[in-house]
């Protein structure tokens, strides 16, 4: 009797160590749009994506062993991708005069934190960081790096907002759902 | 005999199941959605036109703080003398241009709502038509576009409950 228990258990540790995901399989379940931990919404041919970024997400992409998991745990980290489906380089659409590139960049580079929130369970909690990253036309899309305070009370569905002025679409919001985090799998140390 | 009851029946049932299939396989999902109502729960709508009260209010306050002003400079002038009627009248010209710089805010704020908020509203309604199979959905604004529907092609609670779960962001 006391043998099969302990077949049971030891089967149980297995299956539940062959959950872990290594790291390459942590990234791309994290990046897989169905898993609900990135989200994407298009309108009028304009497509908004985020990627939220748990702690070990970033670790993981970092690859670095002089990061931990206190240098990010304060904050909830999400990039925020925005592109076209008919003009790969999103900088240059639509701009009337050359000088609106320039107004264009630093809107992006600096103001942009003035229209982003993240509506965290109950609060609603202001952009404490965000950053621009140049890809100079490479990539077909643009990404800003943002960063919020969490909220005291744990848990509850995140909503990411963002107030398109640059393309007058207005309010988008990108929700990741609490249960989709509570979901995500474990990582192999 | 029995095997032949049996043949019979099968190709009864194969025969009704396929006309069925016939006559409703290819039917068409319709439907119509009150736009009125629809405008009026978007919370989209409902952000913006809270946005847009607030800079009213803020134009309105400028305006009545003015207004204050040119009574109290009245006021002095009764005691103090006519020469505080030419700062009423200046007074004045400021509430004109105040009036007419937030009511041309008003206007280029709402033109500019209103295409936010039918960018995302016709998104929303196309990806309600797709995700329930619907072929024709129809808008009725009480303008007479709509004449009359029976209640059971009433999507209206049905879309607005979607176009809010996506602006959400679900």
């Amino acid at each position: 009797m006391n043998k099969i228990v302990l077949y049971i258990i030891v089967g149980c540790a297995l299956i539940s160590c062959s959950s872990n995901l290594t790291k390459e399989e942590y990234v791309n379940w994290i990046e897989a749009p169905e898993n609900g931990i990135r989200k994407v919404k298009s309108l009028d041919g304009f497509n908004y994506a985020i990627q939220y970024k748990p702690v070990e997400y970033i670790l993981a992409k970092k690859n670095r062993d002089s990061v931990t998991v206190e240098d990010y745990e304060d904050l909830h980290y999400i990039d925020l991708e925005l592109s076209h489906k008919d003009f790969p380089e999103f900088m240059k659409l639509g701009l009337e005069q050359k000088e609106d590139y320039y107004l264009r960049l630093k809107y992006y580079s600096f103001d942009i934190q003035n229209d982003l929130k993240l509506i965290d369970g109950q609060d609603t909690m202001k952009c404490v960081f965000s950053h621009f990253e140049r890809t100079y036309g490479i990539l077909p899309y643009i990404k800003i790096v943002t960063a919020f305070e969490k909220s005291k009370k744990q848990g509850g569905d995140k909503i990411f907002s963002y107030n398109d002025k640059t393309f007058n679409k207005g309010i988008v919001n990108l929700m990741v759902k609490d249960k989709a985090l509570k979901n995500i799998p474990d990582i192999k140390i | 005999m029995r095997l032949k009851e049996i043949a019979i029946c099968f190709l009864i049932s194969v025969a009704v199941a396929f006309s069925i299939l016939l006559v409703f396989g290819d039917s068409k999902k319709e439907g119509y959605i009150d736009m009125i109502k629809l405008n009026d729960q978007f919370e989209l709508k409902i952000d913006l036109q809270n946005d847009l009260d607030q800079e009213l209010k803020k134009g309105h306050q400028i305006i009545d703080n003015l207004k204050l002003e040119i009574q109290r400079v009245y006021n002095d002038s009764l005691t103090l003398g006519n020469d505080r009627f030419i700062t009423i009248k200046q007074l004045q010209t400021d509430i004109e241009a105040k009036t007419y710089e937030y009511a041309q805010k008003e206007q280029e704020l709402t033109e500019k709502y209103n295409a936010q908020i039918l960018t995302q509203l016709n998104e929303y309604l196309k990806q309600f038509g797709e995700e329930n199979n619907i072929d024709i959905l129809f808008g009725a604004s009480g303008q007479g576009t709509l004449l009359y529907g029976k209640e059971k092609y009433d999507l209206t609670e049905q879309c607005i409950a979607f176009v809010n779960g996506k602006y959400k962001g679900e």
